[in-house]
């Protein structure tokens, strides 16, 4: 087992999961309500189970929560390093970013779709009621109603499709609503790759705002919860995917990256604004395929000479990563390249080190996680292999049950998906634009 | 592939300032807004060359500024209308001597439609060029006021996905009409997300157009016409406009008459549905005074 994403838990424990649950069944009674957890249905078949796509943890540090392949939202309740898990929540579409907002409450979701959900950490009965979870709802037949009338239809064969419909005696609908409580914040007519939930001081009042990014290039800002409606800006600039987004700290920088040669560094709040591209150095290109930046993550480092905001950046299938101080993004520092030996799969701060998980496939099956620390010398930033810390070492020599791994391929699918969202700019759209220029349905007005 | 580039080639069969043909500019009626398409468009809205589709606005060196680092020239003003799926330009055509201080840009997301409408631009130009040297030179007159025979240089058309890029075209507020004529009514519900109404959309249209801006739309289908109401209705950046300001206004009585599906329409004997909505001052973030 290779673990995909990983958190810093509550003391200096690292969780690594994977296939929390068969996806029906198995849930455990929650002890403090005495009900049981929500249980949600998947399509999936029960033989297989899901992957942790998704992992967060509250600001609290009490609960979990783990997206699965099957677009189920997982929440956990963490004490004593043992999860349980509370509730089951199948999404419409596979989220791609989750957050749970500083006050503990909220989790944020944004999924491929391009729509931003937020949902209640912990589901209330009442709201789940409200929201139509009540079992005794039959679906009833309504009448099938076209919204088309001859009026609106000229052509031929829409006029025989029209009176084909009108033949249609019933009509099902489909189950579309979620039967638990959401609400649907804001959207891209695109797909959604990343969305941060970011804080900023103005005056006294502390201000939130959803950052959310897509595969046409965009970086939106939008206030956040209950206003997210309003648009507050976009950081625009980019020329391809834009596929990580990551507020330094809690500053009003915010670096960004995808399929473009270079990161963004843009000053988000309170006018958006470019201030720097920091060009990739070509270490951290990879070599057999095209570009593309698989993670962007920030923590404050006491580097010995004081507390600092450090960037930590990834390219997809790239043995090394990027790491970023204040004079790299704020001045025109060079920032500095690390090595590793095995392609970084996801990065997590703990105290004055750096956590990596690796893809342990490429090197001796003890080595998928290790540790930097990280320190300044003369101003410049180093970064030096830490002999194994005790959480590192129970990670690294936990093995998984060979019945559940899954084959190579399906790994490099699930890990490395970046590079896909780079648009095919020769060959699109010929159908779309050519099909139908003399074809039947060309437009009929004169 | 014979059929278009024949087209193609009749098209140029013309005489400079002769109106294009719509026949030779057909294309199927539907686009879809998720796919990549092959567009071209800015980056952001401050590497748009405007200068291209409002020749005759060009600011001259004094006017522009000149420590901006990007390197086309500046237009004196900037677009403030926009027809969004503009179709065969029906409605721009009709706008342009309405609306003669103004910037209006037409957007369609089928290339030949597009086309036409450049073209027609064009020959609609040079013929206003050739009565003018002909006639007393006409000036830019008030807002309304059509007696000057129209210049057409403020109107202009391009190709866009507006449902992606409508933030790379437009700055916060620059707009104070969005026209929504006659759109793809997306039948199927589920092609509901395609429609150019929604409400996660239409915080949108809300970014680029200014408080107390309007939202135009029209439709000859009231199944779509009730979900385009509901859901910028339910959009708290705006409020419906009253039935007897929207029967005032002459933007809705151009809308209803001159774009070429509202002609149609007519032919059929079908009906038209129209509502209007006012784009409200945002409020105050929670828990913050005005201002």
């Amino acid at each position: 087992m290779w673990p995909q994403n990983f958190v810093i838990g509550s003391g200096k424990q690292g969780y690594s999961l994977r296939a929390p649950t068969q996806p029906n069944g198995k849930d455990e009674d929650n002890e403090d309500s005495g009900r049981p957890a929500k249980k949600q249905k998947t399509n999936n078949a029960p033989s297989k189970p899901a992957n942790v796509i998704k992992l967060a943890v509250s600001p609290g540090k009490r609960h979990v929560v783990a997206v699965t392949d099957d677009k189920s939202i997982h929440v956990f309740e963490q004490y004593h390093g043992k999860l349980t898990q509370l509730s089951q929540r199948a999404m419409p579409k596979r989220p791609c970013a989750i957050q749970i907002t500083p006050d503990d409450t909220t989790i944020l979701v944004g999924d491929k779709f391009g729509d931003v959900y937020s949902l209640p950490l912990l589901p209330t009965e009442e709201g789940d009621v409200a929201a139509g979870a009540p079992k005794e709802t039959p679906q009833t037949e309504t009448q099938f109603k076209p919204s088309a009338t001859n009026l609106t239809v000229h052509s031929k064969r829409n006029r025989d499709a029209l009176a084909a419909q009108m033949q249609q005696k019933n009509f099902t609908p489909r189950k579309e609503a979620l039967k638990f409580e959401h609400k649907l914040l804001l959207g891209h007519v695109s797909m959604l790759t990343d969305m941060k939930y970011a804080k900023c001081e103005k005056d006294v009042q502390s201000r939130g705002y959803i950052i959310t990014a897509d595969r046409d290039e965009h970086i939106r800002i939008s206030r956040g919860p209950p206003q997210a409606y309003i648009i507050e800006g976009f950081c625009l600039g980019h020329t391809e995917f834009v596929s990580k987004i990551c507020q330094v700290g809690d500053s009003n920088l915010l670096v960004s990256g995808g399929g473009d040669p270079w990161l963004g560094v843009w000053e988000w709040w309170p006018e958006p604004k470019l201030r720097r591209k920091f060009n990739l150095p070509d270490k951290t290109k990879p070599a057999g395929q095209p570009l593309a930046i698989s993670g962007i993550w920030s923590g404050r480092v006491n580097t010995g000479s004081g507390e600092e905001d450090i960037v930590v950046i990834a390219c997809e299938k790239v043995k090394a990563l990027l790491l970023l101080d204040q004079a790299a993004l704020e001045q025109d520092g060079p920032g500095i390249c690390v090595d590793l030996a095995q392609n970084p799969i996801d990065v997590a701060f703990d105290g004055d080190a750096l956590l990596i998980s690796t893809d342990s496939r490429q090197a001796s099956e003890h080595q998928r996680l290790q540790s930097l620390r990280l320190s300044k010398k003369d101003s410049e930033l180093r970064a030096e292999v830490n002999a194994s810390p005790p959480a590192l070492k129970m990670l690294n020599d936990y093995t998984s049950d060979p019945e559940n791994g899954l084959a190579d391929k399906e790994l490099d699918t699930l890990l490395y998906g970046v590079v896909d969202l780079r648009k095919r700019r020769d060959q699109e759209t010929q159908e779309a634009e050519q099909g139908g220029e003399n074809g039947a349905a060309a437009d009929t007005d004169d | 592939m014979a059929g278009p580039p024949k087209k193609r080639q009749r098209r140029e069969d013309k005489q400079e300032g002769e109106l294009p043909q719509k026949k030779y500019y057909r294309q199927r009626a539907h686009a879809n807004p998720f796919s990549d398409h092959d567009l071209t468009y800015p980056s952001s809205p401050s590497e748009m060359d405007w200068s291209k589709h409002y020749p005759s606005f060009i600011a001259t060196s004094d006017e522009s500024t000149t420590t901006t680092e990007t390197s086309h020239p500046k237009t004196t003003k900037q677009v403030t209308i926009a027809d969004i799926g503009c179709g065969f330009g029906g409605l721009l055509f009709a706008l342009a001597p309405r609306f003669p201080q103004d910037l209006i840009l037409g957007l369609e997301i089928r290339t030949s439609v597009t086309e036409f409408v450049q073209d027609k631009i064009a020959a609609l130009r040079k013929q206003a060029q050739l009565t003018s040297t002909t006639d007393s030179t006409p000036t830019l007159t008030n807002e309304g006021d059509a007696t000057a025979p129209p210049s057409y240089q403020n109107i202009s058309c391009l190709r866009a996905n507006t449902m992606k890029f409508l933030p790379n075209f437009f700055p916060r507020s620059s707009l104070r009409k969005i026209f929504l004529c006659f759109p793809d009514p997306h039948f199927k519900a589920r092609k509901h997300k395609a429609r150019i109404v929604s409400t996660t959309l239409n915080s949108e249209y809300a970014y680029v157009l200014r408080p107390g801006g309007k939202i135009y739309t029209i439709t000859d289908v009231e199944d779509l016409h009730n979900w385009m109401v509901e859901h910028l209705a339910a959009h708290e950046s705006f409020e419906r406009v009253g039935e007897e300001e929207v029967e005032g206004d002459v933007c809705v009585e151009v809308m209803r008459k001159e774009t070429e599906e509202g002609k149609k329409v007519e032919r059929n004997g079908g009906r038209k549905f129209v509502a209007v909505f006012r784009r409200l001052e945002d409020p105050p973030w929670p828990g913050e005074k005005e201002g």
